[in-house]
């Protein structure tokens, strides 16, 4: 079929400026080869990644007809609209030359930061079930999907992101790695694992169902099994994980005002960040100043997190010892 | 008439009481029966790790199974966390692990049959919009609504369960005859889970999608999820200061924006109790009655 | 200057590099891809390491056996007996290999062999790379990707580094290095059907090869029988291994168990879904023949030493003899492994020991060939020669050869080499100019096709995956191994001893 090809060369993402190549292709072909060939017999100057063909080398993510995909692993004749194919740079990384994203910047310099091998820790035989996090870890091809649909890369691109978190959860998960808890507070810092705001987004994104969500997630339990303080380095998300799960702890359910105040660090300091808003709230009617209560059942669920207390206790020092 | 077991969540009963009291009102007026549960615990708002929120939700949904009823929701967040743990308590293994280890001490036991649902779904789903449409007194006609769904009730899809429950809020504002206004991140973080956290990158997702819904000429921004309102109201102002920008947009609670097509006083549905002004929304509505 | 200097990153040229540092030399890596997009990754075979010594010794006699007489028995035993020993060290470093309790794994390649390939699910190449590339973070060893050598550095003899092309900027500039270890990969563009990557063009052999080094075995290629219809994806043998069968040109799944098939492929299972629409589970993937791996290389010993001082080779563009005529499933990724860290240690001995003059002269040639490239058209001849040494190397240097189809195909070539030189980049961009770099791979292409057709001319029997129609039986006095170098007069091929057991 022929298609046309439109490559944004100049322009904004908003705005492109495409130029335009005509190629007779099956639709068969994969959007990558294709694309491929439009570049070695018409314009060898067009600048986009990709190597291995076959979904592997997580190298040739574009943006295609508005989606954002791991073009080998789509047809020609499934992505086309109207006979046109028009690519992009995916949304959220710099651009380096026509529709082709700084890698570097966007996916190696963070993934590099946790990618530091194994340290053996003298740990003896390790079981096949131990190793199951590391295989699924390991089955990311850093194409970089997730990171393309990361909320918080949108507005702030030096979040590591849910791909070099996965290479941080490889090593969490790995029995056989020694220095382990020293990752995990490298991974706590801000910009880290706390900085998630857990959009599942990036479990969206994931063509290989990976579920890089649920892994920063882990890792976080993981980091507090530990003994890696929730947001280490990373002071205030520190003082909320902890001031939440105090207040559910002690009446069953959240107490806005102390979670805010503790938040923000402490009575003074919360008090100036939120009284412009609290005053309007007040007076308003939308916050009140009637005190918090305890709900019924907040005795139960206090033994929860004793019990809950008791077992991650438990897990620390077996990590430790 | 639809019963429900209802949780009613720690936000709607803290800085967003025109959540709750809104939705007491439209729901009564859809004939929905609820059963307010008292007894329950914070779903742990994606906060608390699940080792910890599975045994607290697991407790509220061994009631609500217990009563025989769907449990509703009326928080995205509540709504997804919830879920999740209803999804991961589905695997029996670990289903006996939480009973065992944590409900039977108080002699209880959930079999995993709970069905979970936000006042968005059981709308459509339950109540119906042929349903809805037909008590409408004050069509939003002429008004445009940006719809923002945030996290929770778009992902993960497994938790959501149905595709179709993605496109709901745009339903029910056509239903209820307004115009949608739709910006790109719709479905994203309002940033209110990192507020406190990282307030540079909350405000910026917070300025991020009311500014382009504003820019798109909406009238107001309709939210399932007390949250993002808290954050997308309360933090509007400085959202727009640190972008350097005007903003103004009114959030609406879904229940708000239901009841007001229903005729209700905006008073009463708690708009003048938002942060961001609503005088210059609530000026355009219509008259009751008008073009019914 | 470095110590050492490895051109190309994948699982042989990470694991040479590692055995560099490993040994106190300073070691660098450049590689046309990053290291973890390098076809590497792709690679879903397990890897042989039987258990037992007995194990390692049926090894080595089926990969000799297999491969037909003329493998060095000295780098089959070598690399096969320390098999295990190579996979607990990857293990060590972080490969998360699969087990029966808490010992390793061991699987079968084949319906009837013995359970002896290590394995990482269906990603073994996938997990081996990003466990060598983490230990090369770790190990702080710089990382030049997306920078492309363009020759090899020889003076007096010596290797002392190379020269070579940044993508993103054009740079042409000299990387001195006291030894070079050539990891490039294979040169499977030069065929059509293939399992070839974008950028797997021979580069290897063809920057050895016109250095003067000797290449070696270049008649053997070997065809993957299971890729993908119309794909590039070779599927794993662990699939045979797991009771798959391959019928009327289908794999299909047959007796095999579900769950397991499920839980050990997801990777298979996903990639076939999405490159040929079949659910594995349900339906039977067709499937075709396409050329596969390079079986010799670069004339190189047990320890990866070439005939130039200070040129070293590993992986699949090395030809040191480990498989022979024919490549035995399971033993691809071991021979990367085996002979990236032997070449490492080798050259990090050799760089520890010698010194280097530098390639300021040299890069300055090569700038003015590039420049003159750039002014010169290119683009769809390029692509169009391309695609005729494609389909010429599978039709007349292919399953099956013959006298008369080899000597057009080498006259071809010839001809395509004169018409290449006509030819440049297309355009003058400096900054990520593809045009440059195919017109670039071409002429590797071409240089490796010249040594695997003019070795399959000399070759007068069949033996191993080499079939002439003009010979059909094997020779006993043919059991020698040829060499290939590249002279004024063309190819010059010389047979020299197997030096088999």
């Amino acid at each position: 079929m022929q298609i046309t090809f439109k490559f944004q060369r100049e322009g904004t993402r908003a705005k492109p400026v495409y130029s335009e190549y005509e190629m007779d292709v099956d639709p068969e072909t994969s959007v990558f080869d294709a694309l491929v060939g439009v570049r070695e017999t018409q314009d060898g100057s067009l600048a986009f990644r990709g190597n291995c063909s076959v979904g592997f080398c997580g190298d040739c993510t574009l943006s295609v007809n508005g989606a954002q995909k791991a073009t080998c692993l789509e047809t020609v004749g499934k992505t086309q609209k109207d006979g046109v194919i028009a690519v992009q740079p995916i949304r959220y990384a710099p651009v380096e030359k026509d529709v082709m994203h700084d890698v570097r910047k966007f996916l190696w310099d963070k993934v590099n930061v946790f990618a530091r091998g194994v340290v053996p820790n003298g740990h003896g035989p390790v079981a096949d079930e131990e190793l199951r996090p590391v295989r699924k870890a390991m089955r990311c091809t850093t194409c970089g999907l997730c990171d393309e649909g990361c909320t918080v890369i949108d507005v702030n691109l030096n979040f590591h992101g849910p791909a070099a978190l996965t290479k941080l959860y490889r090593f969490a998960f790995d029995p056989r790695d020694g220095v382990t808890a020293e990752r995990l507070r490298e991974g706590s810092e801000v910009n880290g694992i706390w900085d998630c705001v857990h959009c599942w987004e990036a479990t969206e994104h994931c063509p290989f169902g990976l579920e890089p969500t649920h892994l920063i997630m882990e890792t976080r339990d993981r980091a507090v099994a530990h003994g890696v303080k929730s947001g280490y380095g990373n002071k205030s998300a520190q003082r909320h994980y902890d001031s939440f799960e105090q207040s559910v702890e002690k009446s069953g359910w959240l107490d806005e005002r102390a979670v805010a105040l503790a938040s923000y660090g402490g009575l003074v300091r919360g008090g100036i960040r939120m009284l412009p808003a609290g005053l309007r709230a007040l007076r308003k009617g939308k916050a009140s100043l009637k005190p918090h209560h305890k709900r019924p059942g907040a005795r139960e669920i206090r033994k929860i997190f004793e019990r809950y207390h008791r077992s991650t206790e438990a897990l620390r020092k077996e990590k430790q010892a | 008439m639809t019963r429900f077991a209802f949780y009613p969540g720690c936000v709607s009963k803290g800085f967003c009481p025109e959540l709750y009291e809104s939705f007491v009102r439209v729901a009564a007026e859809f004939g929905m029966e609820l059963e307010e549960l008292e007894d329950v615990g914070c779903s742990g708002a994606g906060v608390l790790p699940a080792e910890l929120s599975d045994p607290i939700n697991a407790r509220t949904l061994a009631k609500a199974e217990a009563m025989g009823l769907p449990l509703l929701t009326i928080c995205s967040t509540c709504q997804g966390v919830i879920g999740g743990s209803a999804l991961r308590l589905s695997d029996p293994a670990h289903r006996e692990r939480v009973n065992r280890e944590h409900l039977a001490e108080e002699g209880l036991e959930y079999a995993g049959t709970t069905d979970v649902k936000h006042f968005l779904w059981a709308m459509v789903e339950d109540v119906g919009l042929d349903v809805v449409r037909g008590k409408v007194k004050r069509p939003l006609a002429g008004l445009g609504f940006s719809p923002f769904y945030g996290c929770y009730l778009r992902r993960p899809i497994d938790v959501i369960q149905r595709p179709e429950r993605k496109t709901y809020l745009e339903q029910v504002t056509e239903a209820l005859g307004g115009t949608n206004v739709d910006i790109a991140g719709k479905g994203k973080c309002c940033g209110f889970p990192t507020l406190t956290i990282n307030e540079e990158n909350s405000l910026a997702m917070t300025a991020k999608h009311t500014g382009e819904a504003v820019d798109k000429g909406a009238d107001a921004m309709v939210v399932p999820c007390p949250l993002c309102h808290l954050e997308m109201d309360g933090e509007q102002r400085d959202a727009a200061k640190a972008a350097g920008r005007k903003i103004d947009l009114p959030i609406l609670h879904v229940p708000q924006v239901v009841g007001l097509a229903l005729g209700m006083d905006p008073k009463e549905l708690g708009l003048s109790r938002h942060l961001v002004s609503t005088k210059k929304f609530v000026a355009q509505l219509q008259p009751v009655g008008a073009g019914a | 200057m470095y110590d050492m200097l490895v051109v190309g990153g994948g699982i042989a040229g990470l694991r040479a590099a590692l055995a560099a540092k490993a040994a106190g030399a300073s070691a660098a890596l450049l590689a046309q891809s990053h290291p973890a997009r390098s076809y590497s990754v792709t690679v879903q075979d397990g890897i042989n390491a039987p258990e037992s010594a007995e194990g390692r010794r049926a090894l080595a006699q089926e990969t000799a056996a297999k491969g037909a007489g003329i493998s060095p028995a000295a780098v089959v035993e070598s690399v096969c007996y320390d098999a295990a020993n190579l996979v607990v060290e990857l293990d060590r470093f972080g490969a998360p290999f699969n087990r029966n309790g808490s010992v390793i794994a061991r699987a079968r390649v084949s319906p009837d062999g013995a359970p002896r390939a290590a394995y990482v699910n269906d990603i073994t190449g996938l997990a081996l790379t990003q466990t060598l590339y983490e230990q090369a973070v770790g190990a702080g060893i710089p990382v030049y990707d997306e920078w492309i050598a363009v020759s090899l550095v020889v003076n007096d003899g010596q290797c002392e580094g190379v020269v070579a092309l940044q993508l993103a900027t054009g740079l042409v500039q000299a990387f001195d290095a006291k030894a070079v270890v050539l990891a490039a990969g294979g040169a499977r563009r030069a065929y059509e059907p293939s399992t070839a990557s974008l950028h797997c063009s021979g580069s290897g052999v063809a920057l050895a090869y016109r250095a003067g080094a000797a290449l070696v075995d270049m008649e053997f290629a070997q065809y993957c029988p299971l890729t993908l219809q119309g794909r590039r994806l070779a599927l794993s043998p662990l699939l045979l291994g797991a009771g798959a069968a391959m019928e009327n040109g289908s794999v299909r799944l047959n007796g095999a168990d579900k769950a397991e098939i499920e839980s050990r492929f997801p990777d298979t299972l996903h990639r076939v879904k999405a490159l040929s629409g079949v659910d594995l589970l349900q339906d039977a993937a067709p499937v075709q023949p396409a050329m596969h791996r390079l079986l010799g290389g670069v004339d190189v010993t047990a320890q990866g030493e070439s005939s130039i001082p200070g040129l070293y080779a590993a992986g699949e563009c090395a030809g040191n003899g480990f498989h022979g005529a024919e490549g035995l499933d399971g033993n691809f990724l071991l021979v990367s492994v085996a002979s990236g860290k032997s070449a490492g240690a080798a050259a990090a001995a050799y760089g520890n020991a010698s010194g280097g003059a530098g390639g300021g002269a040299q890069a300055a040639e090569e700038r003015e060939a590039v420049e003159a490239a750039l002014s010169r058209p290119g683009g769809a001849p390029v692509a169009a020669l391309r695609e005729e040494l494609a389909s010429l190397m599978h039709a007349n240097a292919g399953a099956s050869r013959s006298a008369a189809g080899l000597t057009s195909a080498l006259q071809r070539i010839s001809s395509m080499r004169a018409e290449r030189a006509q030819l440049g980049a297309g355009s003058a961009a400096k900054d990520y100019n593809f045009g440059l770099v195919q017109y670039m791979e071409l002429g590797w292409l071409l240089d490796a096709a010249e040594a695997m057709a003019a070795s399959a001319l000399k070759r007068k029997e069949s033996r191993g995956v080499h079939t002439r129609t003009d010979y059909p039986k094997q020779d006993p006095a043919q059991a020698s191994r040829l060499r290939v170098t590249m002279s004024a007069d063309g190819p010059k091929v010389e047979k020299h001893p197997a030096e088999a057991s």
